[in-house]
């Protein structure tokens, strides 16, 4: 029999678990020519703010070991013109389109909410509640905050609602519990790591910011993890990601829990990545006898 | 676009200077699609992140590239052997735009250091000859004259050291020139590639004469086509990408 890959989110359902993670492939409206997105389980889209944001002065990124450090400072076109002008070309692409929202209050999230609200081909809002890169101190270190962001945003929305945590937290275990009892449908786990690199040379950072995300291979362990430890503890939908190269390393985050996994680092060092993650995870589950790619769920044998 | 994600076979990676490298790899498609000032991603083994590098000549089905050895991913680079399988992703980026050269219009070069990879490339595309400014650190830093001469271009050399031309900056030599032209002198197109300051001092001086220069920019690159927002300049009071708005520029 062919192996199912078919999973879901709550209400939201997905011909297979591969998602490309916010920010690292742009709209996705413009690597058509490279990827054949409707092969994949879905996008989320950049994160939109509601009025366009400039981003941050350069230099915004650096290369560390086994991965990257980023300080975007969330560039974007902002909700509207994203509605206007991207979200048509999305639309044809035939794929589930997360829509990744970030504010620097409850009412900027539910204003975005109630905007992206029955907009035809929007199958689900991604909060980005712990962008690093904001002056203000990441939404999802305040527990208020999440619980009041998840729950209003919930409330106005009729889509899933999937809240991204940070992994900077205390623990993490908790900020999941908040955000799921708070209305969500999942958690995606997990945004960047916050990290610094010197150049030794000029002693400046290697970062205009100073500061950044880390992402890449390098926090794959951490993030398989927090995977574990929140469905251990809840048993909730999670999107996991972080350092996802190979099918192989999307197969541990199944494993751990996740229902969903996605991809975003990888994508720069080659845009074909996803897709043989799909093609990866069909030829797993062949080797190993697996029908349903449910049955990989957090089977992890501890 | 005609950009397309490849593993592609290596002709040839060879030491042409001290610390220069030319690699030439099997590339028809890629090849036939380029354009003077674009660049590639190349994947290089030991490193993270693909490197970005402007396209030195393309031609017969050949790709080649200009490079130095300046950190690990170059280092690595440079140690792969003819035969070998590179993965490139490309042509990426803006390109300089020649067509517009008008018969009766100079084109002017003004490079610094592997600034003339792109550079030589334009060159090879562009039908009449013209001046090139080129500065380097000494006179083994300076790089394929014989074809600028092979094209009857008319060289003014510049060096660090004084061990070949003028002892200083190419921009010295660029805007003592820019002084000399009169109203009767014919209309100039300016290219030019190389060090931040150099580059701002070629665009200030051109646009002092009134004349537009065409400038490639380089900066730390994660995707090299607009996905990753990594690569922002500032132009004007906007941030662009250099990947993908450049990475040549008009100023
Ligand atoms: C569009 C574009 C075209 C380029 N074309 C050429 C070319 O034709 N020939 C050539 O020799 N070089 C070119 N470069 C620069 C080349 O990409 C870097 O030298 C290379 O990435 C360094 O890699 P590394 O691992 O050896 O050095 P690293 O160890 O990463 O860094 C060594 C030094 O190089 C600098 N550097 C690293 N990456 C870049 C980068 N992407 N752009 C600029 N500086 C960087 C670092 O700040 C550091 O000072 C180009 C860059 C861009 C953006
Ligand atoms: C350049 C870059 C930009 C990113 N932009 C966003 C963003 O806009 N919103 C967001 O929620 N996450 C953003 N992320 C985080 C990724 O979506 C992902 O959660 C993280 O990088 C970890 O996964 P990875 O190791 O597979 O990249 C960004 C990451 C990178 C590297
Ligand atoms: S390198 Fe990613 S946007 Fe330019």
């Amino acid at each position: 029999m062919k192996p199912s890959l078919a999973t879901r989110i709550g209400a939201l359902k997905l011909d297979n678990p591969v998602l490309m993670a916010s920010g690292t492939f742009g709209y996705g409206d413009e690597i058509t020519d490279l990827v054949s997105v409707g092969k994949l389980g879905g996008i989320i889209t950049k994160t939109i703010t509601l009025q366009p944001r400039p981003g941050n002065p350069p230099p915004r990124i650096c290369e560390v070991t086994g991965g990257m450090i980023n300080a975007i400072g969330l560039q974007n076109i902002g909700a509207e013109r994203f509605l206007q002008e991207k979200l048509p070309a999305l639309r044809a692409l035939q794929v589930n389109i997360i829509v990744s929202i970030a504010g620097n209050s409850v009412e900027e999230y539910v204003r975005l909410a109630h905007q992206l609200d029955g907009v035809r081909g929007i199958a689900g809002i991604e909060l980005n509640l712990s962008c690093p890169n904001l002056q203000k101190k990441i939404i999802s270190q305040d527990p208020k905050l999440v619980r009041a962001i998840v729950a209003a945003v919930s409330k106005a929305s009729r889509v899933p609602v999937i809240a991204k945590l940070s992994p900077q937290v205390t623990d993490i275990v908790a900020m999941a519990e908040i955000a799921m009892t708070a209305g969500a449908t999942a958690v995606s786990l997990i945004n960047t790591f916050p990290a610094m690199a010197i150049d030794i040379a000029t002693r400046k950072p290697k970062i205009a910011f100073v500061t950044g995300g880390l992402s890449g291979p390098a926090i794959k362990p951490m993030a398989v993890r927090a995977v574990w430890e929140v469905y251990r503890a809840l048993k909730a939908p999670i999107i996991g990601g972080g350092g996802i190269m190979t099918a192989e390393d999307a197969v541990e985050f199944l494993l751990a829990g996740a229902s969903a996994v996605s991809v975003g680092t990888a994508n720069f060092i080659d845009p074909g990545v996803p897709e043989k993650i799909v093609s990866g995870l069909r030829s797993y589950m062949e080797r190993y006898g697996i029908i349903n790619i449910k049955e990989l769920v957090g089977s992890v044998r501890c | 676009m005609a950009r397309t994600n490849e593993t592609v076979t290596i002709i040839e990676n060879k030491m042409v200077g001290p610390g220069y490298v030319r690699l030439v790899v099997d590339a028809q498609k890629m090849a036939r699609n380029s354009r003077p000032g674009q660049f590639f991603m190349l994947r290089v083994p030991g490193v993270f992140l693909r490197r970005p590098f402007s396209v030195y000549d393309a031609d017969k089905g050949r790709l080649s590239f200009l490079y130095k050895i300046v950190g690990a991913g170059t280092e690595y680079l440079s140690l792969m052997k003819p035969g070998s399988s590179l993965g490139i992703l490309g042509p990426l980026g803006t390109r300089y735009e020649f067509d517009a050269v008008s018969p009766g219009t100079i084109p002017v070069i003004v490079a610094g250091g592997t600034g003339i990879a792109s550079l030589h490339f334009l060159a090879q595309r562009i039908s009449q000859s013209g001046k090139l400014f080129y500065g380097a650190r000494t006179k083994k830093d300076l790089l394929c004259l014989k074809e600028f001469r092979a094209r009857k271009w008319q060289l003014h050399l510049a060096t660090d050291d004084g061990s070949c031309g003028h002892k200083g900056l190419v921009t010295d030599m660029f805007k003592k020139f820019l002084a000399e032209q009169s109203s009767a002198s014919s209309p100039l197109a300016v290219f030019a590639c190389g060090p931040k300051l150099m580059l701002d001092a070629v665009t200030v001086a051109a646009a002092a004469h009134g004349i537009v220069s065409q400038i490639s920019l380089e900066s730390m690159m994660a995707c090299g086509m607009g996905n990753c927002q990594g690569c922002a300049v500032k132009i004007g009071n906007e941030y662009k990408m250099v990947c993908k708005d450049g990475p040549v520029f008009n100023v």
